[in-house]
Formats: structure tokens, sequence, C-alpha cells
């Protein structure tokens, strides 16, 4: 993990407050300038990266226990990881000031958006196959 | 060039049973191959927009891929009716077929059968496959394969073929072609086909035979619909992306004609062997699972047991892992490197099949040798040498074979 | 100055687009136009597909109104485009201005009304009987099951209920239903609830489930509602491109804003504002009007014509629906597939009738949508309440637990939605609002009174019904009390995006707009094919009657104009 780099951490901050691990790199980039540009977010992100690099540079075991222990306590912070899971696994979110919908793309965070995934389902608007595919249990 | 002695038979020369179950049989292999086909390039096809593609370009592959799966459903359906036909007149369902790539001499067809990814090339050989046949095939083709082949009969086409096979239908005595066993035809109450027929007679036989062509390439009246039809769109769509953004592409970079362990029997050197060693075991499992699905089906339509609760189930088994565990494993491999360095080619479903093994007649002894199988194979997936891939698949497969394990309900005539 | 055509057609929805196409086929050389308010947005499929998916609210306009430039107000995505009397409830359906209408949004669903639904006073005592029977629109609904390609089960929907009969096959196969309404079915079938037994059929829908006319077959984008992104769902624009591969001539963002008589009351020409502020008009010798109840409610009082009776704009009806959600006991895997593709129809018609509406329930595929649910008293978007859930401040889970805990929830989510019948009640209905003006067409806005029961309860009886129908279902799916919910007060309705009645058809002058052929009784040469003409509401998704209607009536013209030997310069006027 490269240090002061704040994207990556950002990454891997998300890897594990949604506990999917094949995230994609380019997204994330785009969602941690979305939190970063964000007047509401600049600096309780800088604050929430910094604590968990604190985290990891621990040998961070148990890294899920020590994020609510050390970072939910604080509301600010709490507010801002739900936003950021909120984030990927809807693809939008309503306290971003910043993420309009024409925002860049906004239909590439619908399509990534993770709860079509864990639904074993599919992006609405984006075809999960062929004719009849909904007719048999999805993959699980 | 060496001239062979040629015995191509015409349509007014398939006066024999034995014609028509040639005819039939190899009807058997080409929709099988047509489908796998399809279904490879299918698998090529983008499924995300972080592929390197914009957002409306995958809603136009993501149509595509939905298209060719359809077809190549509908290529499942010609083969489980020509089973149907084979059954009517004394023959038995077969699933086999030469592994890809395939020797252009095995058909008449100009161009053999191709494991490809996505591609002009490819779109432009379904286009010959199916064409139809008031169609001046000329106007089709690239470049000229020159082959002879003995024992040949005369199509150049699939709906040439079924013209044949239709000629042979009408010209025998009905009452001596039609000697299969009604109770034995395989209906829509056993298996996902809607639209298949039993065929217990001639006026059958040329329904299911008009169903499969009109389904391939079209009637008189429809070219628009049928495969032919829809290649012939997308080909046109295809196009147009590819003039407004010229490094459009809509499919992985892919080998072609995967092979995983030479089996033996591969007719061409055009094939590309998979390196990379964790993909060639998932290859392999592919091809099992593949192969298992085929004997399931084939049981289904097969057996002799008169046992349609038993048969449902199988059907069941065999459309379930198609679906389930077919397409995402075939999928996936698309996405997985053919060869060590992870940035070359990627490789693709090899549909290599061994050798035809049907299984028993006894519809028990069968059932335990698909489960048996069907635990081989899970085990080797559940090897830690996957451990380092998403085998979303895996579970389908383990409830498909699980559900096997359970006793099935006779028929209340039984 | 244009030529003067045979027939102008005002909208191009799934109505005027139809009835242009069967007409320029059956009488070639017939000179026919359609002015369509909105703009031509055929080529922009894609775009507005990925506007879709750009939405954060996506509702059924989503796709629509994000490129201002092409997007004609209506009331979809705006609050404010109705105003309302005192005491409204509010009209919550809306519609897209744009060449093929309201079809570009629509679920899908194409039933026919069943036989008595057209005899509702004469065998329920309520409401009134239509001028025609389901035996007059039988052979129609077949052509029109053909022309916008419906996929069905013949077997199963043939005779129904005594009378409705099928003269012909759906001309596709049913749409498979998914795995979740399997479950449904599986579960539910044969279950007796009163004196009805459930059966879960297959809905006919003009979705296709085969390729059809040159378009692919559905493959389950799951985003009917707002946009089908392959056109595997029937739209108005197929007839609009057949009708203008005919000859017909279409004009786009052209808003008719007045309907011309001339002293003898014909019709003589229909003005139009284009969106560059240009006027123009158009003469013709028979005018079909064919935009929604609202619009043409609007546009004929607007032009003061075809209002003797007094009766346009009255008898607004919507379909008022309800719903219920749960969470199944185990995994169905929602939002895969058509958002449904089955339903029951045991609650369509019987003696119940005489005392509360009849109602259809459907199945949901798509989750729980923004319906109040089990913890979700506000009815918000219940994806996002999903997370909130697990994101509180007792309970905030995070990695593995979290994303097993949405996978638990998000995988078991049902839904039942029902589509009430509603009485033709007069004070419901649409009048100019004199104080808004529209800033383009400077026609008036709707003014919308609409109360669901005037007097009575016969539809919030319907709603209390259905409720009881979908709790017992959930009893015997044993799903906990804490895990459903039932909506049944008629207050807390959702619209169906079924406007009816405004224009209604009767054999009499005095208390009807159209006759039973579709003329209005006050001008000779002035149609209407809109669901506008329905008398009552039946329980079915209009689209399909509408679509019968625009046949039934192409059918008529053909049949009048081909007994005149000329090139149509004579033509008399009589149909």
């Amino acid at each position: 993990m490269e240090k002061n780099n704040p994207s990556s951490l950002f990454f891997h901050l998300s890897v594990q407050l949604c506990g999917v691990e094949n995230l994609s790199p380019r997204l994330s980039d785009v969602y941690y300038e979305t939190f970063n540009s964000d007047p509401s977010s600049t600096v309780i992100l800088k604050i929430l990266l910094d604590k968990y690099q604190k985290i990891l540079n621990s040998n961070g075991h148990n890294i899920i226990q020590r994020i609510q222990k050390e970072i939910l306590d604080d509301n600010k912070l709490k507010d801002l990881v739900r936003n950021i899971i909120k984030l990927w696994y809807l693809g939008y979110c309503s306290g971003i000031a910043t993420l309009t919908e024409l925002k860049g793309g906004g239909f590439y965070f619908h399509y990534e958006a993770l709860i079509w995934k864990v639904a074993h389902a599919h992006p609405p608007g984006l075809s999960g196959g062929y004719y009849g595919y909904w007719k048999y249990k999805p993959e699980t | 060039m060496r001239k062979f002695p040629v015995k191509y038979r015409v349509k007014e020369d398939i006066k024999h049973r034995s014609d028509i179950l040639t005819l039939l049989s190899e009807a058997c292999e080409i929709e099988h191959g047509l489908a796998c086909s399809y279904l490879y390039s299918a698998f090529s096809l983008k499924s995300h927009t972080l592929e390197n593609i914009t957002a409306e370009q995958l809603q136009y592959v993501r149509k595509w891929a939905s298209q060719i799966f359809f077809i190549a459903s509908q290529e499942m359906l010609h083969l489980s009716q020509a089973w149907n036909l084979l059954k009517a007149i004394g023959g038995t369902p077969y699933y086999f077929r030469p592994n890809f790539p395939q020797s252009s001499k095995y058909y008449p067809f100009h161009i053999p059968l191709k494991l490809e990814p996505f591609s002009f090339e490819a779109l432009h050989r379904f286009l010959l496959y199916e064409l139809p046949t008031v169609i001046d095939e000329k106007e089709y083709l690239r470049h000229h394969v020159f082959f002879h082949s003995e024992d040949n009969y005369s199509y150049h086409t699939v709906g040439e073929l079924y013209e044949l096979i239709e000629q042979g239908f009408k010209s025998i005595d009905e009452k001596t072609l039609f000697i299969g066993n009604h109770n034995l035809q395989t209906g829509s109450d056993e298996i996902d086909f809607k639209e298949i027929i039993r065929v217990t007679d001639r006026e059958s036989a040329i329904a299911a035979i008009r169903m499969i062509t009109s389904q391939g390439e079209g009637t008189s009246n429809d070219t628009e619909d049928c495969h032919f039809g829809i290649f012939k769109k997308i080909d046109s769509d295809y196009k147009s992306l590819v003039d407004a953004d010229p490094n459009f592409q809509p499919a992985r970079n892919t080998i072609s004609n995967p092979i995983v362990f030479n089996k033996g029997n591969y007719s061409s050197d055009e094939g590309e062997i998979i390196i990379n060693e964790l993909t060639k075991q998932l290859a392999d499992i592919f091809d099992d699972i593949y192969d298992l699905m085929l004997k399931t089906l084939q049981h289904c339509f097969a057996n002799t047991n008169n046992d349609k609760v038993f048969n449902k189930v199988m059907a069941g088994v065999g459309i379930q892992t198609m679906v389930r565990v077919i397409k995402p494993l075939g999928e996936q491999l698309t996405t997985l490197p053919a060869f060590n360095d992870s940035h070359l080619k990627k490789a693709g479903p090899a549909f290599g099949l061994s050798r035809h093994i049907s299984l028993p007649n006894e519809n028990n002894l069968a059932k335990k040798l698909i489960v048996e199988r069907g635990n081989e194979i899970l085990l080797r997936l559940n090897d830690k040498t996957f451990d380092s891939i998403d085998l979303s698949f895996k579970n389908n497969f383990s409830e498909i074979i699980g559900e096997l394990t359970h006793p099935i309900r006779k028929h209340a005539s039984q | 100055m244009r030529q003067k055509y045979d027939v102008v057609i005002i909208g191009a929805g799934v109505a005027g687009a139809l009835f242009a196409f069967k007409l320029s086929q059956s009488l070639p050389g017939l000179k026919i136009i359609i002015l369509e308010a909105g703009a031509n947005r055929t080529a922009e499929r894609t775009g507005m597909s990925l506007a879709y998916a750009a939405s954060i609210n996506k509702n059924p306009s989503s796709p629509y109104n994000k490129n201002k430039a092409t997007y004609l107000k209506s009331p979809e995505g705006t609050d404010d485009y109705y105003t309302y009397f005192d005491g409204s409830q509010k009209f919550k359906s809306n519609y897209e201005k744009l060449g093929g209408g309201s079809t570009w949004h629509w679920l899908g669903n194409v039933p026919r009304h069943l036989p008595n639904d057209f005899k509702l006073n004469s065998i329920y005592g309520k409401g009134v009987d239509w001028p025609i029977e389901y035996k007059d629109l039988e052979s129609h609904y077949a052509t029109a099951e053909q022309e916008l390609g419906a996929s069905g089960n013949t077997e199963e929907w043939n005779n129904i209920v005594d009378g409705a009969y099928r003269s012909a096959m759906f001309p596709m196969p049913k749409i498979w239903p998914s795995y979740l309404e399997l479950h449904l079915i599986q579960s539910l079938n044969g279950l007796h609830i009163d004196d009805n037994v459930i059966k879960i059929r297959s809905t006919p829908q003009a979705r296709n489930s085969q390729a059809y006319e040159g378009r692919p077959a559905c493959a389950g984008n799951s985003s009917c509602v707002p946009i089908c992104p392959i056109q595997a769902k029937y739209d108005a624009t197929v007839h609009i491109e057949k009708a203008k591969r005919n000859g017909v001539e279409v004009l786009y963002e052209s808003i008719v804003n007045k309907i011309e008589k001339n002293a003898e009351g014909k019709i003589i020409k229909v003005h139009f504002i284009n969106w560059d502020q240009s006027v123009d008009f158009v003469e013709g010798k028979f005018f079909v009007l064919t935009s929604n109840a609202i619009e043409s409610a609007v546009l004929l009082m607007h032009s003061a014509i075809a209002n003797s009776s007094g009766k346009v704009g009255k008898f607004l009806m919507d379909h008022p629906q309800g719903y219920g959600v749960a969470f199944n006991n185990e995994p169905v895997f929602p939002f895969r597939g058509p958002p449904t593709t089955s339903g029951i129809d045991a609650f369509r018609d019987g003696a119940f009738r005489k005392k509360h509406a009849a109602f259809r329930i459907s199945l949901g595929n798509d989750g729980w949508s923004r319906f109040a649910g089990p913890d979700n008293p506000n009815g918000i978007d219940n994806l996002e309440v999903l997370l909130d859930q697990q994101l509180n401040d007792k309970t905030f889970l995070l990695g593995e637990s979290l994303k097993k805990a949405i996978e638990n929830k998000v995988t078991r989510m049902i839904r039942f939605s029902y589509s009430t019948e509603m009485l033709p009640q007069e004070s419901n209905r649409v009048e100019l609002d004199p104080n808004k003006v529209d800033p383009i067409s400077q026609i008036p806005r709707p003014k919308i009174n609409f109360v669901i029961d005037t007097e009575g309860k016969y539809n919030q009886k319907a709603f209390e019904s259905a409720g009881s129908v979908l709790t017992k279902m959930f009893h015997h799916l044993k799903i906990p009390k804490t895990n459903f919910h039932v909506q049944a007060d008629n207050k807390i309705f959702s619209g169906a995006g079924h406007i009816m009645g405004t224009m209604r058809m009767g054999n009499h002058s005095h208390d009807s707009v159209v006759d039973k052929n579709l003329r209005t009784h006050d001008h000779e040469n002035l149609f209407i094919i809109s669901s506008g003409v329905f008398p009552t509401s039946g329980t079915a998704n209009p689209t399909l009657t509408i679509a019968a209607l625009a046949i039934r009536l192409a059918e008529r013209f053909t049949k009048e104009l081909k007994k005149t030997n000329t090139a149509y310069a004579k033509v008399s006027g009589k149909i």
C-alpha cells in the first residue's frame, strides 16, 4: 500500500467497508474525487483516510472491528462512511451535493452499483443476458 | 489438382432410410456445432463498462449477446428436434461431433465451423451457414476453400441439408419409415423447448423440419426474424458503430479454437492450446461439465423407459446446467489468460469431446452415473487450485447434482 | 401553405400511429398527415437509456426529461403540470409527449377487457354500458395483438370467463415467468380464498418472446418502465415508421392548439404552433384526434368543439392501485426479467361487482419499488432504506456482514400490486385552468377534480378486498406479520398511468361525446381514438383496447372510402 496516496487508501478502505474484493479501481478514483471535491466532505475525508492509514500502519488485524471502534465513534466520520458505502452499493447518495445526475457518466455508477451483484441480478437497463434467463436461479 | 471421384447425392437420390439417418446425424452434428460456435462468440462479448467500451457501445453489445444466445438456444432446440426425427424412424439421438478446429473437408460447407470471438469474420461465417436457399451464396463468399469430400451429399448450407432430409421423408413410404415408438417422442412437457414437435408421421416430420428452417433461414415471406436476418442486422449495426468509432472492440481478445488437451481427434493445426495452468484446469472442467450435460440430455431423449417424470428431471438437469453453469463458466473463461503472460490473449471454452459414451438405458443407473461424475467434478472445483478465482457457478452445479440424489417419483402410470 | 389532406391525425402515440398505418396499408395513395406535439426521438434510444441509468430518481420520465432541447413538458416528473379543484385528490397518472407517446415508458401489458366490462350497468347496475360489446371488438383485439406483437398462452386465455373467446392465437408464446414467480405459482396456485381459486396466469404482454418483425426477443433488461433499451417491448415508433414507409407524413414538434370548424359544424382545419413559435395550419377532409384523454379533452374544450353534451372532460378515471410487499421466507431473486410477467385475474369479474369494484393482481419481479414496506412507512426508495437499516446508529454493519445482510434481504423482496376499477363519476373531470397557460402552445393547463369514490365506497371496498386477498396469500406463504405490509386504503393509491373517460362513447348525443364508431356526435368528420372514449374502466390496461379501436376505425374508413369510386376527392364524409 502506497502511503500518502489518498486515492489508493480510499480504494483499500472501500473494499473493507463494502465486503467486496473486486471493486473497480477506476471507479474508486472517481468516487474518491467525488467526495474530495465536495466542500461538505473534503476535510472529513482526509481525517477518515488518516485514521484508516493509522489502523493499517499498526499491522491491521481485525480491520473491521478497528474501524467500528476507532472511526465510527465519531458521528461525522460515521456519516461519511455511510455515504461512501451507499455510493458504492447504490450508485447514488443523497448526501453529496456535487453528485449531480450527469456528473461525468453517472450511468457507470448505476451499472457498477454493488446492489445488483449482491442481489445476483443485473443493473436495470443493462441486460442480464438472454431471453428466459430469469426463469432459472442465478449463480449464488 | 487431383480430381477425386465424387458421389454427390442430390435431392432425388434420397430414397433410403439410411440416407435420412446419415443426413439427420449430420444435421445433429451441425446444429450442435453451430450452437457451440455461436455460444463462443456470445461468451466473448464484453459485459462491463470497464472493459474499454463506451456505455452506448455496451448497450449494443449486450443486445447482440442476447440475440446470439437466443439463436444458440434455438440451435439446441434444433438438435433436440433432430433427435425426435431420428427416433421416429428408428434412429438414435446422437450428440457427437468433430472437435474444433474442424477440417474444412468434414462437411460440404465452404467454410468450416470454428470457435472464434465475435468479429465481422465470425458474423460473415454465421451468415453463410444460415443462408436462405433463395440467396446466391456466391454473393456472400469471401474466399473459396477448395475441398473434396467423398461420400458426400450435395448441400452447402444448413437449409439445403434440410431440403435433402425433407425429400427423404417425402419419398419413402410412410408406414415403412415411421417405425419408432410414438410414446418415446419428447415433448415440451418434458423439456423447456416450447416449439419442439413430437414426430410420429410424415406431416409432423415435415412440420418439424419447416420449424427448423424457418427459424434458421426464414421463409419466403419473412427473413427478418430468422437467424440470417438477425445476423444481418447485427452486422449492419456493427458496421455503423465502427464507422462512428474505428477503435470499437466489442469482444474480448480471445484465442480461437482453444484446445485444452489434445484429445487426438483434432482435425486441423489451427487450434490454440491453452498454456496457463489455472485456465487450462478450468477449461478442462468446462469440457467435462459440458460432456455430462450432453449425456444427460441424450439420455432424456434416448432411453426407452417411457417415464415422463424422470425424463423431465433429466431434461431439467441438462438445461439448468447449460444456463446456470456452462454459460457463466464459458464467459468466465474468456476473461482468463490463455497464456502465462496475462496481457496476451484470453482463453475460451474448447467444447472438447472425447468419446461418445452413452449412459446406460436403465434410469436409475444413468442417474447414479451422472451423480457420480458430477461429484467427481465438484471435487476438482473445490480444490485449492481455484481458491484465487471466484467460481460463482459452483454452487449452482452443486445444487443441480444435489437434487439428483433425491429419489425421483415414478410416473403414475408405472 | 400545405396541400389539403384526406386525413389529419392529431397525436403520434399508439392510436394515431396504428390508425395511420392501417389506413395507409389498405388505402395507398390516401393523403395522411400526423401532427405530433413532441419531438422525434426514435434515434435517441441508447442515449435515453443512459439518461435513465444516470438518474438518481428513476421515475418514468427519467430517460426523457434530461435533454431539454427535445423534451416537451408533460406531467411526467413535474408536480405543477396539473392544477386541482379544492377537495380533489391528486391525479397521479402521467404521460409523455414525444413521437410514440407513452408507449415509450409503458409496462407493456396487453390484456383484453372482459365481456362484462362492456356491460357494467346492465349486469351489475353500476356505471354505464359501452355502446359496443366484446364481440364487436374481438377480431380487432386479435389484429391488435398481431400488430403490437403480443406474447401469451392462448389456451390459458381462451374463454377465461364466459364469452371471452379468442378467434386467434397470440402471435408469440407467453413470456416465461421468473424464478420468483414460479416459486409463488407453485405455492399459491389452487389456494381457495372466499369463493375464488387462485390461479396465476401469464399476462399477455407486448414484449417479444422471440424475434418479431425485426425486433429482438426480450433480454430481461428489467427497465421496461421507463424504457426498453433494445425495443423488445413494443412502442408506437414501430407504427410511425411503418406509416412513414407507406407515405404518411409526420410533423413533429407541432402542437395542435385549435381545431376549427365552419358554420355548418364541419371541421375544416387544425392550427398548430411549432416549437420555434412559428404558426401554421393544415386542412383536411377527416380529422382524427388521438392524443391522451387529458390532452385531447383540453384541446376540444379550448377549441370549443364537440361539446354540445357538456361531457367533454367529464368522467375522468384511472385504475387506482394498491400493493402488498413482503420479505419471502427464502431467497427468490427479484430484479431479474421483466418487472412482471404474471397475474391473478380471478377478481376481474363476478357478482361482487354489484357491491365493489373489480381488481387485477400482478406479481412484481422488481423488488418493492418506492412502496412503503415493513420498516419503511414513508415509502421512499426501498433499496436506500435497506442500506440505511444496515448502517444505522444501533447496528452499523461493515464488510462481509454488511454484504450478507443486504443479500439476505434484497433477494427475498416480493411484491403484489393490484389495479382497481373506478366508476365513471361526472364530477371527476378536467377543465381548463384560466390562470395557467402553457408557454409554448398557449393552451390552458388542465385543472382536475378527482375523487375516487364521490359517494359510497365502491372502489375503497375493492382495496379492502384486494388487501384481504394479499394478506391471505402472505399467510399462506407463512410469512410472519412483521415481514409483510399490505396497503388497502384508496386514499393512498398509486396511479396506473391509465387515463380514461373524458370523451366517452355512447349512443346518445346528450350524454356522450362520440358514438360507437368513434365519430363525435357534433362533427361528422371528427373522430376520436383514445382511452378517453372508454365509458367505464374495467381492469385491463387500456392500450390493447385503444389499439383495437384504432384498427376498427381504420377498417370502417377503408370500407366506406372504398365505396366511392373516385380518387377520394368526392368523399361525402359519410362513414
